[in-house]
This record gives structure tokens, sequence and C-alpha cells, in this order.
């Protein structure tokens, strides 16, 4: 814990506090902004001074700060511009800086059970998110969002009180399995994963995620899917830091990388699948953070999965977080410009909007290259390390990866189709007569755009400069020691390169296809959802509850019933007996005698009885 | 230590209840000044006990060792004396204008005596008679209201713990043939020497069908929610924390000092109370879902949560045990916080149903806020001290061998998030039927108000620092294993 990290963690709180105080609009967003500033500042020097003493020091968060300070920065120059349009923006910047801090706890703690203390308070601050348009559909969106959360929080709960029954450390970064190798650390491990997994959004964890993508104002969107779920990965990365990396196919990490593996490629082909089939742009983004953190579950489950041959695994999930950050932070923004100029979300609403909104247009384009992984941006680098990780496990495991590989492949079709379409619908095609357009694009909503979609290029063009200054130097931390054959890697391979091509014109011409025989309409059946059977389930559970407080009612009405019935027959019996005719009749027989005679007579009887024995 | 400082605090309380009952004329301020006094000392004068007991760890001889504080005892006398500060002075707020305050405050002390009675108790008679006088004095204020429900209620309530009286005094008397006349709570426990018979088996279910009534282990929670119709301070007291854990204290006695935890898993009735334990905890957290009066819905969570101390206790381990005294602590503070917030909503507002809340939450913002926080430290989130009792019952649960217990812990756990936050939730959203201008709080407000948030931060404080109750805690561990 240095001093730059502590800070990083408590200014954001105290910039919360402060802004309750403020007078004006502006006074607000300029805390705001200067927060971020600050905060931004001191990660950078958390990382260059990480850097300096590395090995010492913790790599995987510094990168992981660096990054979620940065776009948070950039969000805190159109947060101000945006939130002119919404109702109570002071809460939705108090709760904007308080996850700023609630982030950077988890990614600096160096103690599970800190990681979860922050995470708990993550969960609870965007939840406010969520929920800051108060409709039906938030507070719905916003349930999903608390409750899951809430799950994430006690699976990890029970995960860590696993290990601390085992009398394992919970310090971060320790190889629990190297330690000890009993069941309960596999279970251990499920827990965390599955935890981390929800606010992930790994199938089929992840229905909170599109729910709440759409409905929380465009700046949270963003940032709910480039940092928030990425805390969920980097809990998954931690927690495969448990594993121990380094003794490579011993059996345990194999069958559990091999677990992760197959959740990753569900959850690509579920997102992208259901991405597809959305119209309304803000739920497309948000399934294709579903499927893009598939593929970054992919590349943690063969990392797992490889051991300490996983580098490439390893360091494509960790690039491909950051990059995912980048172009969908960028494609949220752009999205809420278009949102917040014409009130529309509806794709089939919008079109030719690239007159109105040039340079959007442009700096979309971008993001939309990045995230298809067009050669020569971001998207590009991470997924052809991730694709590499996976072919050198197929070639290792045989049985299922192979098929995996070529799924692998089959997505990245059906997200350039998707995003084909987005683009397409919205900017190329011939405009919409009724869409109205208030208002252009603004300097503050534009400049984090261009900064994304600078740094996509840039990363696009220089891919090694990151890797080799950050990312590598994260990795034997983390469990993965050989990490010469990543230095070497050359990303402008000519059968690479070829093969995305491929993939882009095959999912372009998806897209066409879908468009001409209409594939992008069809509806699942509602009972089909896995939200349809939670709500059911609650309900149905509620509705035990009420039949159980019915019965046990019932029953103590019954009992109390009875139980006068008793008294009262009691009652009538031995007044019956009382009231014989003693003395009547003038001699005594055994049907007429007293009540309390019978007593006294069994009372001397008794102790007759005793005196003689 | 002398006899008198541990009749001390027993003593100020009922003392200082007679005379406020005694004292006709005197004037509202005074009495209160009074009361406010006598609750202070009689807090002072157990945390006075402390050191001594957490210096020997045994040994305290009291009056005939009649009373004598140990570990155990000291926790739940703690807890009590100092939660009867708290709701003393949001009484001041909550009673200011309502008839018969004499009455109140008078039983109000006097329960606070017994309270102490039964947790200073120091064998097992005394421990009987304490627990039958709470009975009595909590009566009053059961009925306070006066009205058909209340007395109602009040019927339930003495019907229910008489007939469970009865069944701790036949335990009693099993337990004083056994062991020859010997009833006096020590280091080891009563029934340490003996061999274990079946029958002993059948005389503990007495003792858990007895304490199980103030526990409200189901099916004999019955009376807990009729209860609700007491005056919200007395609800948030005694049907959270004294009158509630008095039945879960009495039956952490029979466990670890009359019978003993070894003792115990030879007859094996760990198992079956375990069971019995988890259905209340689940059962308990269904019906709270369904209620819509508030304050049904927390007196069902208490039942729930109530049932979290016994399974700790009865996972026989040295960490359950650790969990389960965290719960009665932790839940204590977090319980009585929830229905001092629930009173302020019912005064300022008259809103007592879930429905109605909706909107309210500008209007009383820091009562809401003070309400949604305790619910995360409800329902187990971190940094709340919430989080260190389900932690160490579920650690508990692990080592101990009960790992489903986790299970039952996770969807308790969820259960708890499903009737709690959209109470905060709702009143944090849009209503246009209620008027949003924030209500004036008042002096009366104010005085209900201070103790919600000091017990909202001192929440906080124990879940950041859970180690400030582990030196009582641990000594209770040493104590008993």
């Amino acid at each position: 814990m240095t001093f730059s990290s502590i800070a990083c963690v408590g200014i954001p709180f105290i910039g919360a506090g402060l802004l309750r105080r403020t007078k004006s609009r502006n006074a607000t967003a300029l805390l705001t902004w200067l927060t971020t500033t600050i905060v931004f500042g001191l990660s950078v020097y958390f990382f260059v001074q990480t850097r300096a003493s590395y090995p010492l020091s913790d790599m995987t968060a510094a990168i992981f700060s660096l990054i979620s300070a940065f776009t948070w920065w950039l969000v805190s120059f159109y947060l101000p511009e945006y939130m002119k349009a919404e109702e109570r923006s002071r809460s939705f910047f108090i709760f904007f800086l308080l996850t700023l801090g609630a982030v950077q706890g988890i990614f600096l703690a160096n103690n599970w059970i800190v990681l979860l203390a922050f995470f708990e308070i993550m969960t609870v601050t965007s939840f406010f998110w969520v929920i800051h348009n108060q409709n039906q559909e938030a507070i719905t969106a916003g349930y999903f969002y608390l409750f899951l959360g809430i799950a994430a929080g006690l699976f990890i709960a029970i995960g860590l009180v696993f290990i601390n029954s085992l009398g394992l450390p919970l310090e971060i970064g320790v190889n629990l399995v190297s330690l000890s190798n009993s069941t309960l650390l596999s279970w251990a491990i499920a827990c965390l994963l599955i935890g981390f997994g929800i606010k992930a959004g790994m199938v089929p964890l992840h229905i909170w995620l599109p729910k709440a993508h759409t409905v929380a104002p465009t700046p949270g969107s963003a940032l709910l899917s480039g940092i928030i779920i990425k805390c969920g990965v980097y809990g998954m990365i931690r927690t495969a830091q448990t594993i121990n990396l380094t003794n490579p196919m011993a059996s345990f990490p194999t069958n559990t990388g091999l677990i992760v593996i197959i959740l990753g490629i569900l959850t690509m082909l579920l997102g992208v699948s259901l991405a597809l089939l959305q119209s309304n742009a803000k739920r497309l983004l948000a399934y294709h953070s579903v499927s893009q953190v598939g593929y970054i579950i992919i590349g943690i489950g063969t990392a797992i999965y490889l051991g300490n041959e996983g580098s490439y695994g390893l360091a494509g999930a960790i690039y491909h977080t950051i990059n995912h950050a980048f172009f969908k932070a960028a494609l949220f923004l752009g999205t809420g410009i278009i949102y917040l100029r014409t009130g529309q979300q509806n794709l089939y609403k919008m079109g030719g909007l690239w007159r109105k909104f040039p340079i959007t247009a442009l700096l979309m384009l971008i993001a939309v290259f990045g995230i298809t992984g067009t050669p020569g941006f971001n998207g590009y680098v991470s997924k052809s390390l991730l694709h590499h990780g996976i072919i050198e496990a197929a070639a290792v495991g045989g049985g299922l990866l192979p098929w995996i590989e070529r799924l692998f492949n089959l997505v990245g079709v059906g997200t350039t189709a998707s995003f084909a379409k987005l683009y397409y619908l919205a900017f190329l095609r011939k405009a919409d007569p009724e869409l109205e357009i208030n208002g252009k694009e603004n300097g503050l909503l534009i400049f984090p755009l261009l900064i994304f979609a600078l740094v996509i290029t840039f990363i696009g063009i220089k891919p090694e400069l990151f890797l080799n200054k950050a990312i590598i130097l994260a990795l034997p931390e983390l469990g993965v020691s050989s990490i010469n054959n990543l230095l070497a890697t050359n990303f402008w391979v000519g059968r690479e390169i070829f093969n995305m091509i491929i993939t882009l014109l095959a999912g372009i011409s998806f897209c066409a296809i879908g468009f001409r025989f209409h594939l992008f309409h069809y509806q699942s059946p509602a009972w089909l959802s896995i939200e349809y059977l939670g709500r059911n389930f609650i309900k149905g559970l509620s509705y035990l509850g009420s039949l159980i407080e019915r019965k046990y009612e019932q029953a103590m009405a019954n009992l109390s019933a009875q139980a006068k019935t008793c008294y009262t027959w009691i009652l009538n019996f031995s007044s019956r007996l009382d009231t014989s005719g003693w003395g009547a009749s003038g001699q005594i027989s055994f049907s007429n005698i007293n009540f309390d005679v019978y007593l006294i007579l069994i009372a001397f009887a008794i102790l007759l009885i005793y005196i003689l024995l | 230590m002398s006899t008198f400082n541990v009749l001390l605090p027993i003593l100020t309380g009922t003392i200082g209840g007679t005379l406020i009952a005694n004292l006709r004329k005197i004037s509202k301020n005074r009495r209160n000044t009074l009361v406010l006094v006598t609750s202070v000392l009689t807090a002072l004068f157990t945390w006075r006990l402390l050191p001594n007991v957490l210096g020997y760890k045994s040994v305290l001889v009291g009056i005939d060792e009649g009373l004598r504080p140990d570990p155990l005892g000291m926790v739940f006398a703690l807890l009590s004396s100092t939660l009867w500060v708290f709701a003393t002075i949001y009484s001041f707020g909550y009673m200011a204008d309502k008839p018969r305050q004499r009455s109140y405050f008078a039983y109000f002390l006097i329960s606070a005596g017994v309270t102490l009675g039964i947790a200073l108790a120091g064998n097992l008679l005394v421990l009987y008679i304490c627990y039958e006088l709470l009975t009595f004095t909590t009566y009053p204020l059961v009925i306070y209201n006066r009205d058909q429900e209340a007395i109602k209620a009040g019927n339930r309530y003495i019907i229910y713990s008489l007939i469970g009286a009865a069944f701790i005094l036949a335990g009693l008397v099993a337990v004083w043939i056994w062991t020859e006349g010997n009833l006096t709570f020590g280091n080891a426990p009563l029934l340490a020497n003996l061999e274990a018979k079946p029958g002993m088996g059948w005389i503990f279910l007495l003792f858990l069908i007895g304490f199980g009534v103030k526990a409200a282990v189901m099916p004999l929670h019955g009376w807990l929610p009729q209860a609700m119709v007491a005056p919200t301070p007395i609800s948030a007291l005694l049907h959270a924390v004294a009158v509630v854990n008095a039945g879960v204290f009495g039956l952490l006695r029979v466990i670890y000092s009359v019978y003993g935890h070894s003792l115990l898993s030879e007859l094996k009735v760990g198992p079956i109370a375990l069971v019995i334990v988890s259905i209340t905890i689940i059962v308990g957290s269904l019906i709270a879902m369904k209620q819509d009066v508030l304050k049904k819905r927390l007196a069902y969570s208490t039942i729930s949560q109530l049932s979290y101390i016994l399974l700790g206790a009865f996972t026989l381990h040295p960490i359950g045990l650790i969990g389960a005294l965290f719960q009665m602590i932790n839940h204590g503070i977090l319980k009585i916080t929830l229905f001092f917030s629930v009173g302020l909503i019912t005064e300022k507002t008259g809103k007592v149903k879930v429905s109605d809340v909706k909107g309210l939450g500008p209007s009383l913002p820091l009562v809401f806020i003070a309400f949604g926080i305790v619910s995360l430290g409800m329902v187990g989130m971190l940094p709340l001290n919430g989080f260190w009792s389900k932690y160490y019952l579920m650690q508990g649960s692990t080592v101990s061998g009960y790992w489903p217990l986790v299970i039952v812990l996770l969807i308790s756990g969820l259960l708890n998030a499903f009737y709690y936050l959209p109470i905060v939730v709702s009143a944090f959203t849009k209503n246009t039927t209620n008027h949003l201008q924030p209500i004036k709080l008042g002096t009366n407000g104010f005085l209900m108000l201070v103790p919600t948030i000091l017990l909202v931060m001192t929440a906080l404080a124990l879940g950041i620092w859970p180690q400030l109750c582990m030196p009582l805690v641990n000594s209770v561990i040493d104590y008993f294993f």
C-alpha cells in the first residue's frame, strides 16, 4: 500500500462528499472533472512507480487502475454535457465519483476481504446509475443488477470462507493450489468464479447486464460496460492466480480451465446471437459486452488450462479487457450523442446520421473497426493473441478444443455482422423522414471519443508497445513465467490478417443476407428466457411463504379450538364428579364419592404404600 | 469482585423502575431525567464488570453463586444494557405525546433489570426465575395500547411464554435430579461427568421447546409477529434484542453450560436441531417477503435471523460459536436500527405499510438512508458488521462438517435482499401521490434520529473493525472450549 494507491481510492470519496455542497451545475461538473483528473494523475504516477520497482510490485493492479482512471477521466468530459438533459444530475455525479473510488479500491486491494468490501460498495453505488431514470423499466433492471450483485458478493464470501476454513491466507496473489489439495479448495475456486462471473456477465448469469446497460444514462452504460464488468474479469484473473499456473497439466487446473473455456465460448455465442436480434442500439452494444467478455473468459480459461505455457491466453485476456474498455466506451458514448440529439435508441428509426454527425460517424467507425478485429485497430491485436492461445490449447488438449477454435471464428463473423447492421441502420442508409434532430455534435461530447479513437488506432498500429512495457511484466506474478514466445510475437503475419479479413467479409455478407431475409426480427418465446424463470421463481417463493404462514395460523386456530374443547370436557367431567349426591343415600359407594374425597383417598394410598415399602 | 457489584446493575434497573412507578406527581422532564440516569447507570455498572470477566475468565462469586457473570453472560448483558440506553433516548422522542408514560417507563426499566438478571444468572434456577419474570414485566408493554388487538396479542404472548416456561421447569427438575441438586454454572458443564443417557436427548428437547418460544424457533414463533402491536421502541428493544435474545441466550446456556458441547455431540442432537433451525431461517424469510406491514416484515426477519445464532451454536464448534455471538451482537444492533427507522417513518408520515412508503425517501432522507445501509448489513454486505457474523457462521458450518448450512445461509442472504431492499428503493423512486417536501423532524424527531444514526455508525465501525468484539468473544470460546 503506497500513498498514491490509497489516495486513488480516497480522493473520489472526498470529492463525492464535497459534491453535496456545490452551488451550481458548473461547479459540480468542474469538481467532478477535477477529482477524476487528480485520480488519473495519481494512477499514472502509481503505474510509473510500479514499473520502476518491478518485479517487487503488482503490475496487474497498476494496469487495471490506470485503465479505469483513464476511462473515468474521459467520461468526465462527456458527463456534464450529457446530464444537462437528465433530472437529478447531482446525485449521478456523486455516485459517479463514489463508484470510481470503489473500483480503484477493488483493483488496488491486496487482500480478498478488502477487495470484497469495495466490490460490494461498487455494486451499491453503480446500482444508482442503473435506476437513475426511475421508470418501471429502470427499476426492474436495477433490481436484477442489485440482486445478482449481492448474489455475487455472497458467492465470493463463501469462496473466501472456504479458503479460510482450510487455514490458507486471504492475501491476493497466493498460489493456493500449491498449499492444499483439498476438494474444499476447488469448491472455493468455483464459488469465486461464479461470484466474479456474475459481475463479468458470464453465461448463464449475464441476465442483469443487457437490462442495466440499456436503461442507465449513457455515460453510466459506457462505464458499466467498459470498467464495471471488468471488475468481475479482474476477480477471475486473480482467481486464476490462486490456481498453480506454473505447474503445467496437473489435473485440477486442466479441468477447471476446460470448464472456464466452455463457459467462455457459451458466453460469446449467446451474447453475439442475441446481439444480432436487437433493434435497440444500447441493448445491441450490451449483448456485445456479453460476447466480448466471453473472449476474455476464454483467454483466462486457456491460461488456466495450459498453465505455465498459457501466456498467449492470459496476455490476450488482459489486452482485450483494456481494448474492450476503449472501443465499447467509445461506441456507447457515440450512441449517447445520437440519443441526446434525436431521443432515439431504436436503430430502425435512425438513418442517414452521418450527414448530421460526421465526426461521430467517423469516430464510431474506428471503434467498430476495433471491436470487429480489423487489422490495424486494437481489437485485432488482442483477438489474435486469444486466437493463438486457443490454437495452442487445441494442439495440446484435442477433444472439444478444436471445435471451440472454429466457434471462436464464427463469433467473429457474428460480431462483424451485427456491427455492420448497426452502422448501416444508423448512419449509412437513407434517413428516416420522421427522425427529429435537435442540436449538433459538441466539442466536449466529441473529445473523449476522439481520444478513444486515437488510442484504438495507436494500439492497432503499435501493438507491441503496451504489451511489452506493461502486460508481459504482469504475467510472471500471475503465475505464467514462460513469456519468451510472447515477447517475439509478430502481429503482422499474413495468414492471421487474411483470416481476419475473411471473417470480416463473411460477417458483412451475413449481414446483407440477414437484411434480405429479415433474420434480425426473430423473437424468442418468453418462457425460454432465464429472466422469466427467475421472476417466477421469486414469485413462487413468496407464494410459498404466504402459504406456510396461512397454514400455520390455521393450525394454531385449530389447536386452540381443540384445547378449548378439551378444557370444557375436563371441566364438565370434574364438575359431574363434584356434584354427586354425597350423603344423600347415606352410605359410601364407589359411584357417589366426592371428587376431593377421591383425591384424599389416593394421596393416603400413595403415602401408605410409600411408608410400607 | 464483591457480590454487590454484580447485583448493582440489576438493582439499578428494577429499583429505578419501581421508583418511577410510584412517583405520580413528578414533572415529565424530571421523570425523563430519572429514566435516563437509571438506564445510563445500568449500562455503566454492566460495563464495569467487563474487565474482571476478561481478566479472570471464570469464578466470579455472586450472591451464593446465584449471580455470576461469565463471558457468555457478559455478551448478552453488555449488548442489552447498552442498547437500552439508545432505546431510552428514542423512547423520549417517541412517547412524548402519548398517554400512560409512567407505566411505560416503569416497566421499561424493570425489564432492563430482569434481562440483566437472566444474563448474569449463576445457576439454572435463577435463570429460570428471571426468564419467567421477564414475561410478566414485558406483558404490560405489549398490551400498552389497551385495545382489542393489543389484548389479543398479549394473551398469545403470555400463553406461549408460560407454556414454554413449564417445559423449562420440567427440564430443570430433570437436570436437578441428575446432578443431585447442583445447578450452578461453572467452567465445566453441569452434566459433564455423567454418562450419556437416551433420556438426556428428550430433556434437551424440553429445553429447546421452552427457550425456543422466546427465541421464536418455528413453529413456536406465533406470538412474535402479533406482539408488533406494541409501541415501536418496545418492538425494537424487546422483540428484536432483549426478550428474543433471552430465549436464545437460555439455549446457549443449556447447550454450553448445562450439557456441554462434547455431551451434546455424543447425544447427536446437533443435526436434528440444525434442521429445525434451517427451516426456521428459510421459512421465516419466505414469509417475510409477503408481509406488507413494515413491522411484521421486520418481525419475520427477526425470526429468521435469531435462528442464525442457534445455527452457529448447534454446530458445537468454536468458530460456529464465534459466529453465533457475532450474530447476536450484530443482529441486535442492526435490527434495533431498522425498527427505529420504521418508528420514525410511521410517526412522521403515518405510513405503516411497505406499499405506502413509495416516494417518501426525499421527505425523510436520513431515515431512509439509515434504513438502506442497515438493510445491506442484514443481507451481509461489507463494510457492515452483518458480514462478519455470516462469515464466521459459514466458516463454523464448513469446519464442523455441516457444509449444507452454507447454502442455507446463502439462500437466506438473498431472501433478505429480496424483502429489505425494495423498501428503500421504492422510497427513493418517483411517486406523484406523496408530497415531496422534507418533513420537519422537530425535537422529538431529533431525539429519535440521533440514536438511529449513532447505531448506523456503530454498525459501520464494527464492520470495519470486527476485532473490537474479539476480546470478549474469544474469552467465551476459551471459557467453553
